[in-house]
C-alpha cells in the first residue's frame, strides 16, 4: 500500500510535464491524451485529467480548437502555445537534471556515466 | 416499468433512470464543490467526457442509462474526492462537516466518540469542548461534587443516538 503511494505521488508530480511532452510530439484531444496516459501508468483514473488542462490552459501553456470528430459532437483539439514549448524545454532540462542527480545518489559520484548532456544544454 | 428522467450531458440527449440520474448529479454537483469557483469549463469538460463513455456502452439512443452505466463511468473518471477538497469544507470531516454548520446543531449521543453511551461525547460536540474535558469533570463531579451517578443514566436515556453516518454510493454494494 505504502509503496503505491510514493509511486502514486511521483507519477502526480511529473504528470503535468507528461501532458506538455505528449503534446509537443502533435495535437491532441482529452481521450487520446487519457489513452496513451494509461499505456505509460502514468493515470489511473480519466477525471484528474481535465482539470490539469484548464489550468495549462489557463497558465497560458496550452490553447485548444473545437474540431469535428467523425462520430459524435466535436472534439477540444488541445495544442502548445510557445510560452508552453519555453516550459517544456525548462522542464526538459530539470527532467534531466534529476535523473542525473538520482544515478549520482544511487551509484556515487565515481561510477556515473558522462553527465556532460545536460550542462551542455543549458 | 422504471421512469426516466431525460438529461443533456455534454449537449448529448440521454434518458436516465431517476436513480441513475440522482447518482450522476450528486457526483457531477460534488466535483463542482471542489473546482476552483469559477471553473464551469473543467466541468463541461468532464460532462462531455462522461458523455462519451455513455455512448460507448450505450449502442443505441433508444436505449436508457442504468445505474450500473453511471458507477461504471464514475469508477474510470475517479472518485469526486480526486479532485481535490471541498471549498467550502472545514478541514477534517468530509461530507458530515459542512451540513452541521448551517443546520440548527442538536445535541446527540455520540456514536464514533464513547467511553460509555456517548453522553460526554455528545455534549462535547455539542459545546465545541473536547469530550475528554467533559469526562472529566462528570467523573469529578460525581466523585466529589454531589452529582448522582443516576444523573449520567438518565442523560444516556434522554438523549437520543445520532443517526449512523451516511452511506456512500459510489461502492457498489453487494
Amino acid at each position: 500500500m505504502a509503496e503505491d503511494n510514493v509511486k502514486a505521488q511521483m507519477r502526480k508530480g511529473i504528470l503535468e510535464y507528461c501532458i506538455l511532452a505528449l503534446l509537443s510530439r502533435e495535437d491532441s484531444y482529452a481521450p487520446k491524451i487519457i489513452a496513451e496516459l494509461k499505456q505509460a501508468e502514468m493515470i489511473v483514473v480519466e477525471g484528474t485529467l481535465y482539470p490539469i488542462l484548464t489550468r495549462q490552459k489557463n497558465a497560458g501553456l496550452l490553447t485548444y480548437r473545437w474540431e469535428e470528430s467523425p462520430q459524435g459532437p466535436p472534439r477540444k483539439y488541445y495544442s502548445l502555445t510557445d510560452k508552453g514549448r519555453d516550459h517544456l524545454a525548462m522542464l526538459d532540462i530539470a527532467w534531466n537534471e534529476l535523473v542525473d542527480q538520482i544515478r549520482v545518489i544511487r551509484h556515487g559520484k565515481g561510477e556515473t556515466q558522462p553527465e556532460t548532456e545536460t550542462q551542455t544544454e543549458n | 416499468m422504471k421512469e426516466t428522467i431525460n438529461a443533456n450531458i455534454g449537449s448529448v440527449a440521454f434518458s436516465l433512470d431517476r436513480d441513475a440520474y440522482q447518482m450522476l448529479k450528486s457526483y457531477l454537483d460534488d466535483i463542482r464543490d471542489r473546482l476552483p469557483a469559477d471553473d464551469t469549463e473543467t466541468l463541461g469538460d468532464i460532462e462531455r467526457r462522461i458523455a462519451e463513455i455513455f455512448r460507448e456502452r450505450i449502442p443505441s439512443p433508444m436505449l436508457v442509462v442504468t445505474i450500473d452505466t453511471v458507477r461504471e463511468a464514475v469508477a474510470r473518471m475517479g472518485r469526486p474526492e480526486e479532485f481535490g477538497q471541498r471549498r467550502n469544507a472545514d478541514e477534517t470531516q468530509p461530507s458530515d462537516a459542512d451540513t452541521a454548520e448551517e443546520k440548527p446543531r442538536h445535541l446527540r449521543r455520540s456514536r464514533t466518540d464513547r467511553s460509555i453511551a456517548g453522553v460526554c461525547g455528545g455534549i462535547g460536540a455539542f459545546f465545541d469542548i473536547d469530550p475528554t474535558t467533559v469526562r472529566l469533570v462528570m467523573l469529578l463531579l460525581i466523585l466529589f461534587g454531589g452529582l448522582s451517578i443516576w444523573a449520567y443514566v438518565i442523560l444516556w436515556l434522554v438523549i437520543p443516538e445520532e443517526p449512523a453516518s451516511r452511506f456512500d454510493p459510489y461502492t457498489k454494494k453487494r
